[in-house]
């Protein structure tokens, strides 16, 4: 099963959705060119703008936008048209990225890194100055550091590149040093590391100087401009350099320092890379990857066909165990099918001649021949894709934490280099009389340069891999950022019921015996049933062998679907149905009756039996809750969450089981497609988490705030969650979100450091007395402290991350090759 | 149907016990099959006209565990 809508209906780059409103048409596109958080309001804003444009709606992590808008006033072209002016790319949304497109990413963003780690391990040892002391000695520090990373990057495609390249580095900085040392490159050191400076820049990081540029254009400041603000302050102030040539002017460190901002910036992107290809490899192992296929009947014969190959009308075999492969009735045969991931019913249904089934659902115990009605488009799961391709666009976005921080950090700086070039002027105007025009320049490029805080780039991913690493530990794939960043901020946990808090499937709740003990009352029901393949029957015989009961042979039997089963056990006749079917074949039930109305009322399927034309007792089934259900429940409470129960069941029994988990709020009679409208609805108050598993719980997974989906999940649902618990433990819910938590907190810590030294750097370069190599050492200061603060005690975490992307795709966990 | 219970030899924990547990359940004609580490001993409900006794014993065996003693449970009267 994959996410994908039928048949392209057209060669436009985006696709129609059906509008709540008829005067109004809904568009969606996928946008390529989101480079940070601050986009989606961007995009919000400019299409906002437009005439006849009612509704938009951006998702960062899916790279959707929506569009609602009036046909008569506004064309979906004009639209999209207006997203490509301000630089992004529009492709149709109905393509899924493939597993090699992220190798070739990965493998282009690493060939970039090595080459820019070259440049910059070239231009250190060129500027290495033994004059300035010890702090000459850092950047030889950085050097190894970077020459480490290359290793590791390389170390896939074999130790001897790895090892080769590495040295090779090496070797290349110690001859650098040592002409250097020499006084061989006096001379030519502004010439040499102004050339690695512009191969930087204009070369390897092109393509970050173009997403500025885009920025740029839509008023956005995000890290790419703010990088290219340092580097090309760098460059100007080398230029600078060249141009006055005067004595002790740091030519040189002024372009050493815009390589090593664009080396770090490169490196940032590697590993942000990586963290988004591990999450979504991990993810797809966990999906169910053989191709469907399904048996249809024509004529005589039966082919085994790929499931895409069904057409509306085609006679299909689904033999038990199987899944049935797209809406139609029943033509003949009778089974019971399980819908409980479907639509969330947890008891099995009978089906037979005339029913309808739902594609998607498990026929249990019987051969059914179904009649294809629907399937892809207009068949039920289709909808509900649409149903989750909607709200992956409408899902609330988050700002995240960087891009929030630099809405404010990136104009205070260059507020800040603009007041120390006036100050400089004004300030030496008023001692001197003329303006030191050079003094001025010179400390506003300083700040520009020391205000690109580069280690911002891996203060997110760094302390995502240490919390993916954590949640991993305990069975817990956290996929997306929005887990990391969300799932502290949520108020409200929506807990679906079938699957979810409770077993969903049926087990033995009550046993209401006449004149025989328990165990022959199961005894004697789990033998008829299990002749007759009724779905009850399983759950039936195994409460019976629990209490040490053997179901006695039966000697014939006749099954009456959707009744019951009259079956001869040695020479008494045994009926086993429903209550109804027992009244009707003229067995007294007087005694039994306020149990049995009792126990239907709490929402069981109860089962009447009698022997001989006397009513031998009741046996009661439903769904219980997980073990751990309550505790979990409690749990979340206690951290100061809403819970809130969603269930199709009807009020009374809903409301049951809501107290027995202990939940706030109970929302019953729910069906399947309005999930997602809960949810939307309880947004307007504050943030919500989903957890759920079946399909039907798809939609409404993606539109919460955080979707979290159960590791024995369907795939749509697997597919739509930001947070997978692979464990299908409920209490794994408060350990993910204490992850959260602690992962937002570290992400904090990481970005203050990462601002901390290039914060202080900033007035002591206004001042337009320190040297450019200052800027060099607060960046290899905070990222040294960085990696200590994100990987302390667990350096692992950070190894397994790198070394886990790009291993063939495996269903199990394959054993680590080293 | 029939319930035997089999006296086992050879298991050293509960995953000894579950890994026989999977196996007899696989075995068609087993409807249901608990076992316990701790008694030591595996007790099967199954349908005897799909499998034979022996059977099971040989399944209960392949691994390396030893089957010591058998007893059927009695049938639940009608």
């Amino acid at each position: 099963m994959s996410i994908s809508t039928g048949a392209a209906s057209a060669l436009n780059p985006w696709s129609e959705e059906p509008s709540a409103r008829s005067d109004r048409r809904k568009i969606r596109a996928r946008i390529g060119g989101l480079h940070c958080s601050l986009c989606t309001g961007t995009i919000e804003k400019a299409l906002g703008r437009l005439p006849g444009v009612d509704k938009v709606a951006v998702s960062l992590t899916h790279e959707q936008a929506l569009v609602e808008y009036d046909p008569a006033v506004a064309r979906p072209e004009e639209l999209l048209q207006t997203l490509r002016d301000i630089g992004y790319t529009i492709s149709d949304p109905r393509k899924l990225r493939a597993f090699e497109d992220e190798e070739r990413d990965l493998v282009r963003e690493a060939r970039r890194f090595v080459v820019a780690v070259t440049l910059s391990v070239a231009a250190i040892p060129i500027i290495a100055d033994p004059t300035v002391g010890w702090i000459g000695f850092l950047p030889a520090l950085v050097c190894l550091s970077l020459g480490g990373f290359v290793f590791l990057v390389l170390r896939s495609s074999g130790p001897w590149t790895a090892i080769g390249a590495a040295g090779g580095l090496i070797a290349m900085a110690l001859t650098l040093l040592y002409l250097n040392l020499q006084g061989y490159l006096t001379a030519a050191a502004p010439w040499l590391t102004g050339a690695l400076a512009l191969a930087l820049v204009f070369g390897v990081g092109r393509h970050i100087l173009y997403m500025a540029v885009q920025a740029l254009r839509r008023g956005i400041l995000n890290q790419h401009v703010l990088l290219e603000i340092g580097a090309f302050a760098g460059i100007a102030g080398g230029v600078i350099g060249l141009i006055l040539h005067r004595p002790g002017y740091p030519t040189a460190a002024f372009f050493a320092v815009a390589v090593m901002v664009g080396t770090y910036h490169i490196f940032s992107e590697w590993l942000s890379l990586i963290v988004k290809t591990r999450s979504s490899q991990a993810v797809k192992r966990l999906l169910d990857l053989q191709p469907e296929t399904a048996r249809i009947l024509r004529g005589t014969q039966e082919l085994e066909v790929p499931i895409e190959e069904i057409r509306v009308g085609d006679l299909v075999r689904v033999r038990p165990g199987e899944r049935i492969p797209g809406d139609g009735s029943v033509v003949s045969g009778h089974s019971g099918v399980d819908q409980s991931l479907v639509t969330g019913e947890s008891i099995p249904i009978e089906k037979m001649e005339g029913d309808f089934v739902i594609g998607g659902s498990i026929n249990a115990t019987g051969t059914l021949v179904v009649k294809i009605a629907a399937i892809g488009e207009g068949s039920f799961l289709n909808q509900v894709i649409r149903h989750v391709e909607d709200a992956r666009a409408l899902k609330p976005g988050i700002l995240h934490l960087v891009d929030r921080v630099l809405r404010v950090y990136t104009p205070a700086v260059l507020v800040i280099a603009a007041l120390a070039v006036i100050g400089w002027l004004i300030g030496s105007w008023a001692s001197t009389g003329t303006m030191d025009v050079e003094r001025a320049v010179f400390a506003g490029l300083s700040v520009l340069v020391m205000g690109y805080p580069c280690a911002v780039g891996i203060s997110a991913p760094l302390s995502i891999v240490r919390g993916a690493g954590q949640a991993a530990e305990q069975g817990i794939l956290m996929r997306t950022g929005e887990a990391f960043q969300g799932f502290r901020l949520v108020q409200q946990i929506v807990l679906d019921k079938t699957g979810t808090l409770t077993e969903g499937r049926p087990v033995v709740r009550e046993i209401e015996a006449v004149d025989v003990s328990e165990q022959e009352l199961l005894a004697i029901a789990g033998a008829a049933e299990s002749s007759s393949e009724h779905p009850l029957a399983r759950p039936i015989v195994e409460a019976a062998f629990e209490r040490g009961a053997t179901p006695p042979d039966v000697e014939s039997f006749e099954a009456l679907p959707g009744k019951g089963v009259i079956a001869r056990i040695g020479d008494r006749e045994i009926l086993v149905g429903s209550p109804r079917f027992l009244a009707d074949r003229k067995v007294d039930l007087t005694r039994l009756r306020p149990r049995l109305e009792a126990l239907e009322e709490a929402g069981r399927t109860v089962i009447g039996v009698a022997r001989d034309g006397q009513a031998v007792g009741v046996v009661a089934l439903g769904d219980t809750l997980r073990p751990d259900a309550v505790q979990a429940v409690a749990a979340l409470r206690d951290a100061g969450l809403k819970t809130i129960l969603v269930t199709g069941d009807n009020e009374r029994a809903a409301q049951r089981v809501g107290r027995e988990a202990g939940v706030d709020e109970v929302y019953a009679g729910v069906l399947p497609q309005d999930k997602a409208n809960i949810v939307r609805e309880l947004q307007t108050k504050a943030r919500v988490a989903m957890v759920g598993d079946g399909i039907n719980d798809a939609p409404a997974l993606m539109q919460a705030d955080i979707g979290i989906a159960m590791g024995c999940g369907t795939d749509i649902a697997i597919e739509s969650a930001d947070i997978i618990i692979l464990s299908n433990r409920l209490d794994a819910l408060p350990v993910a979100r204490e992850i959260s938590r602690r992962s937002y907190g570290k992400m904090v810590q990481n970005v203050t450091l990462a601002f901390l030294f290039n914060g202080m750097g900033i007035p002591l370069a206004a001042t337009g007395l320190i040297h450019p190599i200052w800027a060099m050492v607060a960046m290899a200061v905070s990222v040294t402290a960085i990696f200590f603060n994100s990987l302390w005690e667990t350096p692992r975490l950070f190894f397994d991350a790198i070394r886990s992307v790009g291993q063939p795709l495996v269903k199990a966990p394959a054993p680590q090759a080293t | 149907m029939k319930t035997t219970v089999f006296r086992i030899e050879g298991m050293n924990c509960d995953a000894c016990a579950n890994t026989i547990k999977n196996l007899l359940e696989k075995k068609p004609g087993v409807r249901m099959a608990s076992v316990s580490f701790s008694e030591r001993q595996a007790r099967v409900l199954y349908d005897p006209q799909a499998v034979q006794e022996d059977r099971l014993v040989e399944t209960i065996q392949k691994p390396g565990f030893r089957v010591v003693g058998r007893e059927e449970a009695g049938k639940t009267a009608v």
